[in-house]
């Protein structure tokens, strides 16, 4: 994800400690045409950056579907930044049988969260991208 | 009982609506409270998304709870305005007037609270306090960066010495740089360190392999660590192309470190506040916006509850004068109320009880007077201006020989066909504003005569007349029978005078002839001459009778009195020496007469008035009366003893010694065809004054 830390709260806010959490939400979708796409999966990611002040250090946690994944920790922003914003989630679905082609991947990624009039949260999110997969090569027999 | 009928009774119940408003208040001093403790929480507590979450959720359900009482009690007021129910008008603007008064104070006080508040959030950013924490984290730090720094030159040198002297090399930069550690790792394991003694080496742990995987991808890392009795800062530099690795470590024991972490923590408490500076103002007006719900919600509730209240006994006082209108006498109000309106309710019983006995009483004396209009002979009717029937009593049902009349049927209706006659004199009185007439009409086959009195309603105002109808059928025979008698007996008598002479001149005539005398031809041309003068005294008495039985009927039209009274007196101007004959009159009274008769009764006066008068004036005038026109005539000749003015206007009575006595009989029947009265009376300082009355 492009520009997520181009406003300079953002780093403010990420460097004071406050947690900072960049959800993905990642669907998969058999295209049909003329018709709604079937809905086959979907699972959010939250990447969830945490600066210790007293260490120097980022504590970076990794959940999926609220299950903790993975925690790491980062001496510079810049690997921090990458880490956040780059999902390398191989095996993201189990499709089982399902046949693979014309699917479709849509990505959401929850920013932070505004106030209307000062007291209505409003949601700061990305659109929904949609890209399409291919067909993984068939196993050698 | 349905569930509906609990929740009514629950509604009603003066418990139930004590204790929501106490809930209310209750929620809203809660509020309050965690306001009042929010001061005590951490930033991370009030900008929790938890508390946000509530307080989201709290707003939304008094927002509905708002709509839906506001909505709820906007469709029942409209519902009852189009039902017409009363009360509803005065309702409204009662719940509007409240809702109004509460509603734009608390807004206006929640929008300059909320904005006071956001404010003072945003000057607590921009106060010295947060450039001498930024300040104090500054110098934690450096003095963090400056141990870091000497252990990173330590672990520098060690890793710039020779390979073959690395103990020395160890022991000498330990002691140089004055740092509590140096040590060799190969591969990640501590392989030879040299330590400060007073320096908790042990509570130091071993570095992650991320450490020294950074150090062999830069080529060197820094590390802090956090220990029970203080703090190491340990900085590693990759030994040339070896795979060792020189770590330098400084030790800051926890009272410093203690120091350096609060001026870092502090701050970094501080800045975390600032980046959530929205939430935080979220989470405020939230709370704010949360008590100000509270409040409407309870202002909205009690004022659709308390402006239904109000105007129950309104309306139950609105339906019981609809009621009384509709003559329900007696009815009362049965809604309890202590105040003014209970005060209104207690005078609105009285009065209509008090009504109800006043009913009672009017029945019993329209019954007591229908019983007393049922017993007289004398036929009764009343009407209205447009002649709907009102009332009419038993005698003159069996008088008029009618059935009873529906009530409100039109006279004419009910006075038809032989009645006709009844109807139009009725008519004609009520128009004239007469009070009297006679009308003769054939009932039954029989003929019968009725006196027709006609008066106002009492009351005033033109609400209808009363008729009282009299059969004077009996006594008119009677005096007709009596008339003729009298008549009878003057015609004889009138019919004797002539008839005297006549015969004394032919029994002198034929004495005369049978004697032969010698004045017989002078006998008979004195009895023939007599005989002739009488018959013709006696043919002019029968000419007057004959007029005076053709008397024709009245034709009224609008006339100039005037006018009339000058041409009558115009007949008599220097009729008799001596006698003048003078007319008074004003020019604009106009009256509706038959002009020929007045002038020929008018005429009838001054020619009795002019042959009675010796000498003077003869004197007609005429002058408005209430609801009356008076003529009269006034000579000063003979006048009229006393004993005679009974009988001046029978026919065939004359004081005169000579005419026939119907003069004055034609004046009274004229007058009396007028509505009118003919009264004589003396006249000062001597003669005779005649006065006609007639409806103006």
């Amino acid at each position: 994800m492009a520009h997520a830390f181009e406003r300079e709260e953002t780093i403010k806010g990420l460097q004071s400690g406050v947690p900072t959490t960049l959800t993905y939400i990642v669907e998969i979708f058999r295209d049909r045409p003329r018709w709604f796409d079937e809905g086959i999966a979907r699972t959010r990611v939250e990447v969830i950056a945490t600066f210790n002040s007293l260490t120097r250090e980022y504590l970076l946690n990794y959940r999926r579907d609220h299950k903790l994944i993975r925690s790491e920790t980062f001496n510079n922003l810049p690997a921090l930044q990458k880490a956040m914003t780059t999902i390398d989630e191989p095996n993201l679905f189990d499709i089982g049988k399902r046949p693979p082609y014309k699917l479709k991947v849509r990505v959401k990624a929850d920013l932070m969260r505004g106030w209307l009039l000062y007291f209505i949260p409003w949601e700061f999110s990305t659109r929904w991208k949609a890209a399409r997969v291919a067909s993984p090569p068939e196993p050698a027999r | 009982m349905t569930l509906r009928a609990k929740l009514f009774r629950y509604r009603k119940d003066p418990r139930v609506i004590v204790t929501v408003p106490l809930l209310i208040l209750a929620g809203t001093t809660l509020i309050y409270y965690a306001v009042q403790r929010a001061k005590e929480l951490s930033p991370e507590a009030l900008s929790s998304q938890v508390l946000l979450f509530v307080l989201a959720n709290i707003n939304v359900l008094l927002i509905f709870g708002i709509l839906f009482v506001l909505l709820r009690g906007i469709v029942k007021l409209v519902l009852d305005r189009q039902r017409g129910i009363i009360g509803s008008r005065f309702r409204t603007k009662l719940a509007i007037t409240w809702v109004a008064t509460s509603l734009i104070p608390v807004l206006i006080l929640f929008f300059f609270a909320t904005d006071l508040l956001r404010t003072s959030i945003d000057r607590w950013f921009n106060t010295p306090v947060s450039r001498i924490l930024a300040n104090g984290e500054a110098i934690a730090q450096m003095s963090e960066d400056q141990s870091a720094a000497i252990a990173a030159a330590a672990a520098r040198e060690i890793a710039a010495s020779d390979p073959s002297q690395l103990d020395a090399a160890l022991s000498h930069v330990q002691q140089f740089h004055s740092v509590d550690m140096v040590g060799l790792y190969r591969s990640g394991t501590l392989v030879r360190v040299v330590a400060n003694p007073r320096a908790p080496i042990h509570e130091a742990s071993e570095p992650p392999k991320k450490f020294f995987d950074d150090v062999a991808a830069s080529g060197h890392a820094t590390k802090i660590d956090v220990v029970a009795t203080g703090k190491w800062i340990r900085s590693a530099t990759r030994v040339g192309a070896t795979p060792y690795v020189a770590v330098a470590g400084v030790f800051i024991p926890a009272t410093m470190s203690r120091l350096i972490d609060e001026s870092i923590v502090m701050h970094k408490n501080f800045e975390q506040l600032n980046a959530q500076r929205p939430t935080l103002k979220a989470s405020q007006t939230s709370l704010f916006l949360a008590v100000t719900l509270a409040i409407l919600f309870g202002t909205l509730w009690t004022s659709i509850y308390a402006s239904r209240r109000i105007t129950i006994p309104i309306k139950a006082l609105a339906e019981a004068t609809g009621k009384l209108a509709e003559g329900g006498y007696g009815h009362r109000v049965a809604v309890a109320a202590t105040d003014e309106v209970g005060r209104l309710i207690e005078s609105f019983n009285d009065m209509s009880t008090q009504l109800d006995q006043q009913r009672q009483a009017l029945t019993q004396t329209n019954r007591y007077l229908s019983t007393v209009l049922d017993s007289v002979s004398a036929g009764i009717l009343a009407f209205t201006d447009t002649f709907e029937l009102l009332s009419v009593n038993h005698a003159a049902l069996q008088m008029l020989q009618i059935e009873q009349p529906r009530s409100g049927a039109n006279l004419a209706d009910v006075l038809m066909g032989d009645l006709t006659p009844l109807f139009d004199t009725l008519r004609e009185l009520t128009a004239r504003g007469a009070r009297a007439r006679e009308v003769t009409l054939i009932r039954g086959g029989e003929l019968r005569y009725l006196e027709v009195s006609v008066a106002r309603l009492s009351g005033g105002g033109d609400e209808g007349w009363v008729v009282a109808v009299e059969d004077s059928t009996s006594l008119v025979q009677a005096q007709k029978l009596a008339a003729w008698n009298e008549a009878a007996r003057r015609i004889a008598h009138e019919i004797k005078n002539p008839l005297t002479p006549i015969q004394l001149s032919a029994e002198r005539i034929a004495r005369k002839f049978r004697n032969n005398d010698a004045d017989t031809p002078q006998a008979i041309e004195e009895g023939t001459k007599t005989i002739v003068s009488e018959v013709g005294q006696l043919k002019r008495m029968v000419d007057e009778f004959a007029r005076f039985a053709r008397m024709p009927a009245v034709h009224l039209r609008h006339a100039q009195l005037s006018e009339i009274l000058q041409q009558a007196a115009g007949l008599y101007l220097d009729v008799k020496p001596g006698v003048s004959v003078s007319v008074t009159v004003q020019d604009d009274i106009e009256i509706l007469v038959d002009p020929e008769q007045i002038r020929r009764a008018v005429g009838n006066l001054l020619k009795n008035a002019v042959e009675a008068t010796e000498s003077g004036e003869v004197r007609v005038s005429a002058r408005r009366a209430p609801h009356r026109v008076v003529i009269e005539v006034a000579d000063p000749g003979r006048g009229v003893p006393d004993a005679d003015k009974e009988k001046l206007f029978l026919p065939y009575f004359s004081t005169k010694g000579r005419g026939t006595g119907l003069g004055l009989a034609i004046v009274h029947r004229i007058v009396n065809d007028h509505d009118g009265r003919i009264s004589v009376h003396d006249n000062h300082p001597r003669g005779t004054r005649f006065e006609i009355e007639l409806p103006a």
